[in-house]
């Protein structure tokens, strides 16, 4: 081998070496700009919703003769508890001796829910107790932006930091998840504002129609806190219809209601029917309606384990009954397509009750979701 | 504005880019092909298939920025009456609207009409060239 061919051998080695350095550079510039450009969106998103927010509790602020000083006084209170509102955070349990967390996690909700509901209530005083569940819903959208875009940016920057590729591409990877949860986010920023029902509140809407059909608003109690429960008969069954309680944003203590029903009317139930939206698969039609057994109930699993809890106590069977939609559809305005499978909701469910049960059986029927729009 | 409809605008940005772009390749190629044919050279043919390649994958991402759409919405509430079934849907959806709420009277039977139902009605629109172009600004019908 001679020394021209070395040169040459070696020339080739560090041109490739500088391809593969420049290629990897050029991917990285090309998923820091589009990150970025994500970033700027969700950061869009997460600012709109705060001023959404901010304008709807400023628009409810109880008109009054003060001077203009001390109006300014108060929006700008409102815009800062705001803030506060959005930027706080719930700390989960301890889970090393997970005995009794399911438990600690209820308290812990609970005590959130409580607090953001006294806080508004502090702030807007003469506003409806419907009106104050959704613009709770509407706080928790605005916090779930803000978390989505904080969290994404610490990362994006940390990767910047360290020019870590592997990183950036975790984060690329994500963004086609992200942007359709903020998409979701962003509609239900609309729907919470204007209380109108979301793909979510199929459930309760279910519920709603049962209710309607059979003429159930008459036996209507609210036992436990936000969640009422009504008897009526489908073909010669006593059905008691438990759901959150409407129009206003709110899913309802529905765990409760069940345990409640199980202390006052009896222990002998045949079945627990719970109605609910499921994701969806990309290919599937939004509306289709399937059959489950268990507890359809999403978000952290506390009710969904206290209903089971007690199902099993009692050995009552658990059935659901899922109307597929995305992530977006459940949280936007709901679509013509989803209110009328409703109705083929109604129909599922007749023809379980009178396929699964027998005359004079008693049976539970839960309508979940965010009840938004949707009474009783 | 919503995601989308930033998503388009950033979009919209590039598409002159890739117009020009599109242009300039295809006079690249037919100057390729004039070459090939006066030269009778095989190296211009090489070019010009190489260009006409580049010219295809700037069209193909053009045309798909040319079809991108546009979701938007009718918010429509179905009232019907619990007297007679006549139902029917009213575009005017106040902020206290709900479903099971009550709204007057049936206009056929007088009976108690209520809100059965309250969706979205969703329509697709594709933007056209001269606001794709930024030549006309979107009309909010």
């Amino acid at each position: 081998m001679d020394g021209q061919s070395i040169l040459d051998t070696v020339m080739t080695l560090f041109l490739l070496l500088i391809f593969a350095y420049i290629s990897q550079e050029f991917q990285i510039w090309k998923m820091v700009n589009e990150i970025e450009v994500y970033l700027t969106m969700y950061k869009t998103a997460r600012d709109r919703a705060v001023a959404v927010t901010t304008n709807t509790f400023k628009k409810l602020l109880p008109k009054s003769n003060s001077s203009k000083r001390i109006e300014l006084e108060k929006i700008r209170n409102i815009e800062e508890r705001i803030r506060e509102l959005v930027d706080f955070t719930v700390i989960d349990p301890v889970d090393l001796d997970p005995y009794g967390i399911v438990r600690k996690i209820k308290h812990i909700i609970r005590v959130t829910e409580r607090t953001v509901e006294n806080e508004i209530k502090s702030l807007l005083p003469s506003v409806s107790r419907n009106e104050i569940k959704n613009l709770i819903d509407l706080v928790d959208a605005t916090r779930v932006l803000n978390f989505i875009y904080k969290f994404l940016d610490h990362n994006y920057r940390i990767a910047r930091k360290f020019k870590s590729l592997w990183l950036l591409m975790q984060i690329y990877a994500l963004l086609p998840f992200v942007t359709q949860e903020v998409r979701a986010l962003e509609n239900a920023i609309e729907a919470f504002n204007k209380g109108l029902p979301v793909g979510d509140s199929i459930g309760p809407l279910v519920a709603s129609k049962l209710i309607m059909k059979y003429d159930g608003l008459k036996n209507m109690d609210v036992p436990v806190e936000d969640t009422i429960v009504t008897r009526v008969t489908i073909e010669g069954r006593e059905v008691y219809i438990v759901k959150a309680q409407g129009p206003g944003g709110t899913t309802g203590r529905l765990d409760d209601a069940i345990e409640w029903l199980f202390e006052n009317i009896g222990k002998k139930f045949s079945m627990i029917i719970t109605v609910d939206a499921a994701s969806k698969f990309e290919g599937e039609k939004s509306g289709t309606i399937i059959q489950g057994f268990g507890v359809a109930i999403g978000g952290v699993g506390v009710e969904r384990f206290n209903i089971e809890e007690i199902a099993s106590r009692y050995n009552v069977p658990l059935y659901a009954i899922l109307i597929k939609m995305s992530e977006i559809e459940a949280l936007s305005i709901l679509t013509k397509e989803l209110y009328e499978s409703a109705d083929k909701a109604v129909s599922v469910i007749e023809r379980v009750i009178k396929e699964r049960s027998n005359a004079n059986d008693k049976i539970i029927l839960i309508g979940v979701g965010n009840t938004i729009g949707v009474a009783p | 504005m919503s995601i989308d409809e930033r998503i388009l605008e950033i979009k919209k940005k590039w598409i002159p880019v890739y117009f020009i772009l599109l242009m300039a390749l295809i006079v690249l190629v037919l100057h390729f092909i004039l070459m090939a044919y006066f030269t009778k050279k095989q190296d211009y043919v090489n070019f010009a298939l190489i260009t006409l390649a580049a010219a295809g994958y700037i069209g193909y991402n053009l045309s798909k920025f040319l079809n991108t759409t546009i979701s938007t919405y009718t918010i429509v509430k179905l009232v019907r009456c619990t007297n007679c079934n006549y139902s029917y849907e009213d575009t005017n959806v106040q902020k206290e609207d709900y479903i099971l709420k009550e709204v007057g009277e049936c206009p056929k039977c007088k009976g108690k009409t209520l809100i059965a139902g309250i969706y979205r009605i969703e329509k697709k629109s594709k933007p056209s060239l001269l606001e794709l172009f930024g030549l006309k600004k979107k009309t909010n019908k």
